[in-house]
């Protein structure tokens, strides 16, 4: 298994264990996590090469960095708001926004929209983690933007390529940003 | 780029429609009502028209994404990607549906087919006319596994024209398929307004996705379908029936204090978020129904017989007319239309004889119950 397929294995994983956690206490961030593991179940086949999944994967990497990545950020700044308590609410955002945006950026070629969605997912972590004052949270938060960095400038770090250091970084800042909030409030 | 093949299937039908109507008058079933089946083709004649200028750009989002994205090259020859297909498309549908139920925003496109306060095959034409640029990322998913843009229109159009049998009062319940199909029982269950009825039986070929995710019900005998919407339009004009629920919208959102519930206007259900449907009495119901002078039907009659042929003419020519022509020849329609819808409410006439009994003064005349 090559390192990109192994660490999509993890963020997969990652997401199925937190969202077994949450149970039904936060649809938006389950519908969320749901859309970040879908596109992770689908790297695990192209990584492991299987063709034919190259392309499912692109399509749902680009939902989850256009529309499930910033329903968590704002599920996260905004826990009672609709999108967050309401799994019709997160469906829409996941249906139009990641339909919008992965028309926008994947066939349009304007990444400027995947740039801008990704902008305001971190601005909304941060004005989260600043109000909540957590420790865990600011470290998730880190994670995810250092992710979004090593996504952006694609850098040789070692022998895993940049992807499989994504997908680590990816899993490691939801694991921060979720668990310890889960076990702390049980609910949004 | 193909003319749309209901143009083809009309003459089928309005054939379809006129035996239907014969059928229930010597039933003696009030089943049709002659301004509210005209309305409902003028309805399809505006969605049509709409296709001609939506469709292309739907179709080639469909198409950009399945060059960029699909997993599978499936043949389009082959009979398995076909019923695969329209499996999927079905399954995508009763999504779509269920949110056009669901979602104001999308809601406001799709009561248009329900409005009638009749269920008749000429319901079925009663289609909106704004509906095509909010379903299309419904159907992503189907890019995506690899089914051709060909395959797709084409499941599309199996699907639509499976739903055009449902809508009738003159078949009774099918036994086991009722359960299976989506079949006139469950769909007049569908279009009604009645408690038990409210956001029920979604689907467009198989009722099973119904009784998979828990909207199935079934007609009740002893409690007689109300066909319609809570919220009449009332009016027989297609342009105002195709814009009047945004029109609410706007106002509704407009009159919100942050942008935040202004947005939850548009996305929330027609009920409120977090409201159940609220009950309904229907002892007193009555359909809408304007009297209308016999002049004023026949001239009505006559000018709905050329519009049709008019739509026709278009939706077949469309293809070859440029962006300027299919938007003139669509204004046309448009007006025509509103203009027959006009003289059907009494509201306008083109007779002198009949510009005595517009609105405020029409003397009352039993309405006839067939075409």
């Amino acid at each position: 298994m090559t390192p990109a397929a192994a660490t999509d294995v993890l963020l997969a994983l990652t997401c199925a264990l937190l969202l077994w956690r949450q149970g039904r206490a936060a649809p938006g961030l389950s519908v969320a996590l749901s859309g970040i593991a879908l596109a992770a179940c689908f790297g695990v086949a192209r990584f492991s090469g299987l063709a034919a999944a190259a392309g499912p994967h692109q399509f749902f990497s680009l939902l989850g960095a256009v529309a499930a990545v910033p329903l968590l950020a704002w599920c996260l700044w905004a826990p009672s708001s609709l999108p967050a308590l309401q799994p019709r609410a997160a469906a829409l955002v996941i249906i139009f926004g990641g339909a919008g945006g992965v028309v926008l950026v994947g066939v349009l070629k304007l990444k400027i929209w995947g740039l801008l969605m990704l902008l305001s997912a971190v601005l909304l972590l941060v004005r989260a983690a600043w109000q909540r004052r957590s420790m865990s949270f600011w470290a998730g938060t880190v994670l995810l933007v250092l992710g979004g960095v090593v996504q952006a400038a694609q850098p040789v770090l070692g022998s895993w390529p940049a992807v499989a250091w994504l997908h680590l970084l990816l899993s490691a800042g939801l694991a921060w940003l979720l668990w310890p909030r889960v076990s702390q409030s049980g609910s949004t | 780029m193909q003319p749309s093949p209901i143009a083809y299937a009309l003459p089928v039908f309005l054939l379809a429609i006129a035996v239907e109507a014969g059928v229930a008058r010597w039933r003696g079933s009030r089943s049709y009502s002659l301004p509210d089946a005209l309305t409902s083709l003028h309805f399809g004649y505006l969605s049509e028209v709409e296709r001609t200028l939506a469709r292309l750009l739907v179709i080639a989002v469909y198409a950009a994404v399945y060059r960029t994205f699909h997993a599978f090259e499936l043949p389009t020859n082959a009979w398995w990607v076909w019923v695969g297909t329209v499996l999927a498309y079905d399954f995508c549908y009763y999504w779509v549906h269920r949110f056009g139920h669901e979602v104001n925003l999308i809601w406001a496109s799709h009561q248009v087919h329900h409005s009638s306060e009749y269920f008749n095959l000429s319901t079925a034409l009663r289609q909106t006319g704004t509906g095509s640029l909010l379903k299309w990322p419904f159907y992503l998913g189907l890019a995506v596994i690899g089914v051709p843009p060909t395959v797709f229109a084409g499941a599309a159009f199996i699907d639509l024209l499976y739903q055009v049998w449902v809508h009738t009062e003159q078949i009774g319940r099918l036994g086991w398929l009722d359960r299976v199909f989506v079949t006139p029982s469950n769909h007049r269950v569908h279009h009604g307004q009645n408690d038990y009825c409210i956001d029920r039986n979604y689907g467009g070929i198989l009722i099973l996705w119904d009784r998979l995710f828990g909207t199935y019900a079934d007609e009740r005998a002893a409690e007689p379908v109300v066909y319609g919407v809570r919220k009449p339009f009332h009016s027989y004009n297609p342009v105002w029936g195709n814009f009047v629920l945004y029109r609410e919208l706007l106002v509704a959102s407009r009159a919100q204090p942050t942008w935040r519930d202004a947005l939850a206007v548009w996305f929330g259900p027609p009920q409120g978020w977090g409201a159940a449907v609220p009950h309904a009495d229907f002892k007193d119901f009555q359909r809408f129904e304007k009297p209308i002078p016999r002049g004023v039907r026949r001239a009505c009659l006559v000018q709905s017989a050329l519009l049709t042929a008019a739509s026709v003419y278009y939706v077949l020519m469309a293809t070859r007319l440029p962006w300027s022509g299919r938007l003139l020849s669509g204004g046309v329609i448009l007006l025509a239309a509103s203009l027959i819808g006009l003289q059907l409410e009494g509201r306008m006439a083109l007779h002198p004889r009949h510009w005595r009994l517009r609105a405020p003064d029409i003397t009352p005349i039993p309405p006839e119950d067939t075409p």
